[in-house]
């Protein structure tokens, strides 16, 4: 493998600045790897024509010292992003055929600073998953393998083909959407750093819609740095959002190198408790609280008495708002349409929504459809809103004594393609830590901070106080360097 | 417990058309799935405001002026289907006969 694909994204920038070599040179040896490793199924769409001819502007933009912020640093897109004039699916074959004539706003931010689009990442079908096994593209694969296992393993999920693509040195960084933990416990599972900014930082608009009220953007990178680089492009207010974020973007690389001396980190060790949780995810969790005292930080006991009931309130909340986002796929204007003239209006709504739907895209809908309906309403969907204002209050109470929160991302390393898949319960639970503060809207980030005993990375999260990105990523990387003896690079990559 | 009836009801008003074994399919983990979330139905927050969002969901508003103008093409540009030819020649969303 070409070492360019290897570099940060900051070394690149520096290196292509000073003429090392050129942005073509980058996105060819990016291109090369991407051929090597189809396997892994990470990318829906490859845009290496697109990429090939926006590394040739780069290169232009350099050699006229015009170079925006990431000039010539080649990315990939998760697949619900809409990219003009490129195929946008959301892992769904109701939009295997969608070609949209507009760009989402976070994609065009990145592109407007220099990146360069390698392709777009597989997903779970409509980010409904954590293990990318709902995608109508395949499966994704991860680059990481247990010490003691030949079984392929799933890369998490949603943004699966996005966390394969960045462990697997098939892009440099990539979007993601994390609407419980799409890009933080991908990122756990294959290694790498995943960070989802404030509810409202980054603009939703072109992102195909889930669960409106916690859809949020974020990044995949290979290390936190990286991640604080790409989110200052990627925010900002967006009038075209309603739910957008008038306020200013902060400086966020500066923190990636601050000490945490004196910083107050909480611990809800109550939740160390909950069943399910692997021996090697608690170690981790206490060496990382060790670490994290021996470099002055202060660590304090706090509760969050509601977060165990996290899991219900998510998984009414999120399925009631796809049920209602999800009736727009109706087979008229756009998407798939069944053929046929002889039926009537009902049966093509019909036709089309259960032929263009997946199992767990129905299932949700299903699930939404009934907590909504008018004998239930009550019970579940009100009853779910109040309980998420209680764990709500319950982090806002937290943040009154502490500056972050240390929790694991997930409660296991990833798991192998053929577990969980006819449970979905049981796949429900891969998002118990990583939910609370998608309902709450808070910044946080995944690093990995540890290996399991068979040898697969394990993620830490750090969750911060609204709109405070800046200590969320200063204890990610404090974690970075804490941790950075241990290799998080795949076996053979 | 959720009966197949039930199933049958919430898959008409999300319009899907189930066979029987899709309804027992789905019968079985509806049933699951509820029993997860059951747990909410015994907790008391009833004096608790449900939270909508966490963002201020005040709408903003803006002068009245045109921000994009012609972009018929573009909104029939991914019409599929036998009559996608026809929708796009004549600028409309081509749909099965409605009134009687």
């Amino acid at each position: 493998m070409s070492e360019l694909t290897k570099l940060t994204i900051s070394k690149a920038l520096k290196a292509l600045k000073e003429k090392e070599f050129s942005c073509l040179e980058l996105a060819k040896a990016h291109i090369e790897q991407m051929e090597k490793y189809k396997k892994l199924n990470a990318y829906i769409t490859e845009t290496c024509d697109i990429a090939l001819s926006q590394a040739k502007i780069a290169d232009q933009n350099y050699s006229k010292n015009q170079e925006r912020k990431l000039e010539g640093i080649p990315v990939a897109v998760k697949d619900l992003f809409c990219t003009k004039g490129v195929l946008t699916t959301s892992g769904s074959k109701m939009l295997s055929n969608f070609v949209p004539t507009y760009e989402s706003t976070v994609s065009e931010n990145i592109k407007n600073q220099g990146t360069i689009m390698l392709g777009k990442t597989n997903m779970d079908e409509f980010a409904m998953g954590s293990s990318n096994l709902s995608s109508y593209f395949g499966h994704v694969i991860n680059p990481w393998k247990a010490s003691d296992s030949s079984e392929n393993l799933v890369p998490g999920g949603s943004s699966g083909g996005s966390s394969a693509a960045v462990s697997g040195f098939l892009a440099m960084a990539a979007l993601g959407s994390d609407t419980g933990g799409s890009v933080r416990q991908p990122a756990s599972y294959t290694g790498i750093v995943g960070m989802k900014p404030t509810y409202g930082r980054c603009s939703r608009w072109g992102m195909i819609a889930f669960a409106s009220s916690l859809d949020q953007a974020g990044i995949l990178t290979r290390n936190v740095e990286d991640a604080a680089l790409m989110l200052e492009s990627m925010m900002g207010f967006d009038a075209k959002d309603s739910t957008s974020l008038d306020v200013p973007v902060p400086n966020l690389m500066p923190a990636c190198s601050k000490s945490i001396k004196g910083m107050r980190i909480g611990v809800p060790y109550d939740l160390m408790k909950l069943d399910g949780i692997d021996g090697d995810i608690i170690k981790m969790w206490q060496d990382t609280i060790d670490a994290m005292k021996a470099e002055g930080a202060e660590i304090i006991d706090i509760t969050l008495e509601n977060a165990k009931y996290s899991l219900p309130t998510y998984y009414v909340i999120a399925p009631a708002e796809a049920s209602s986002n999800l009736a727009r796929y109706d087979g008229i204007r756009y998407g798939l349409r069944p053929e046929g003239s002889e039926i009537n209006i009902n049966e093509l709504y019909e036709l089309t929504r259960s032929n263009g739907f997946g199992d767990e895209v129905k299932r949700r809908i299903m699930i939404g459809t009934y907590v909504l309906s008018a004998s239930f309403i009550d019970a579940y969907y009100l009853k779910a809103q109040r309980m998420r204002r209680l764990i709500y209050n319950d982090f806002n109470q937290a943040f009154t004594k502490v500056d972050v929160i240390l929790i694991p991302t997930a409660p296991t390393s990833a798991f192998a393609m053929d577990d969980k898949q006819d449970d979905p319960v049981t796949m429900y639970l891969n998002d118990i830590f990583t939910i609370p503060a998608s309902l709450a809207g808070l910044p946080c980030i995944s690093v990995p901070a540890a290996l399991s005993t068979n040898m697969l990375p394990l993620g830490m999260q750090v969750i911060g106080q609204a709109l405070d990105e800046y200590n969320t990523l200063r204890v990610g990387a404090a974690i970075e360097r804490l941790f950075s003896h241990v290799n998080f690079i795949p076996r053979g990559f | 417990m959720i009966t197949k009836d039930e199933v049958n009801k919430i898959a008409k008003l999300a319009k899907f058309n189930f066979d029987e074994k899709e309804i027992s399919h789905f019968q079985t983990q509806l049933v699951n799935i509820m029993s997860m979330i059951d747990v909410l139905t015994q907790i008391d927050c009833s004096k608790i405001e449900p939270l909508t969002s966490v963002c201020n969901m005040n709408q903003r508003m803006r002068e009245d002026v045109v921000t994009e103008s012609d972009i018929r093409q573009e909104l029939f540009a991914n019409t599929s289907g036998e009559n996608a030819k026809l929708a796009k020649e004549i600028n409309c969303f081509i749909v099965p006969k409605v009134v009687e």
